[in-house]
């Protein structure tokens, strides 16, 4: 939406040439024209510069809604109206890796912990007291021949 | 103060068990209060009924029961007395069984 605004009765009214308006603001008097002519509109930081020159509030020089998006000139860099640094991006890349790893050994160290448990548990041999064996009274007729163990290789 | 007790004799076993028999292994011996015997065994086929024990002077069989295919288990001796270790294969064809067994 393009700003309207009666600049050359403002200026007039305020006994500025054009001339001096672009030493103000620091623009070609062609574009002082142009804005005049209504062909173009200002930027809003020239806006801002007119209102101060004006003494008039940026929005009384603007016919009925916010500030054009249309200029005359290329429109201005944005330029926060604090400078805030750009928010550094930390690199979670190293601290995701570290982190990363980190798991991976703890894993290994509880896989290996298991294994050892399951190894040395495997080792260990259950003892049972005699008194809680099963019994059978047998006789000959079940007693097969006798074997012979075999020696150690 | 217990005591730890070293085994005598270590034998391997590699040996086919009849059906429905208790298959002495060696002589009898004679073993004091606290000694063991120990059998590390496997057999096949594992789903046989296999029991690991001893049979002793009063002609009792006293066994640990394995229906998994393997032990490795030892027994207590309570009583000193004479012992015949032994096998039963509780199974009608015969069992493979290896291992060790030590006393």
């Amino acid at each position: 939406m393009k700003a309207t605004l009666s600049l050359s009765e403002l200026r007039k009214t305020k006994g500025i040439s054009q001339e001096e308006l672009t030493e103000q603001l620091g623009v070609a008097r062609q574009t002082i024209g142009r804005w005049e002519h209504g062909e173009f509109s200002p930027s809003a930081e020239n806006l801002r510069k007119l209102s101060q020159v004006f003494d008039i509030p940026a929005g009384v020089l603007l016919k009925g809604g916010p500030l054009p998006l249309e200029t005359a000139e290329a429109p201005p860099p944005d330029v926060p109206a604090e400078e805030t640094p750009a928010p550094v991006e930390i690199s979670a890349s190293r601290p995701k890796h570290r982190r990363l790893w980190l798991l991976v050994a703890a894993l290994l160290l509880a896989a290996g912990i298991g294994v050892g448990a399951l190894f040395l548990w495997g080792r260990h041999v259950k003892t049972v007291p005699s008194s809680q064996l099963e019994r059978s009274v047998i006789d000959d007729s079940m007693i097969g021949d006798s074997i012979e163990l075999f020696p150690l290789e | 103060m217990n005591e730890i007790v070293m085994p005598r004799v270590t034998g391997r076993l590699n040996h086919s068990l009849p059906a429905n028999i208790i298959t002495p292994i060696g002589q009898s011996i004679s073993l004091d209060k606290g000694e063991t015997i120990t059998y590390n065994c496997t057999y096949t086929p594992k789903s046989a009924s296999v029991d690991f024990g001893y049979i002793d002077s009063d002609s009792v069989f006293c066994c640990l029961s394995c229906t998994t295919g393997s032990i490795n288990k030892s027994i207590k001796i309570e009583e000193p007395g004479q012992y015949t270790l032994a096998i039963r294969n509780n199974e009608s064809y015969s069992v493979r069984v290896t291992g060790t067994v030590r006393y």
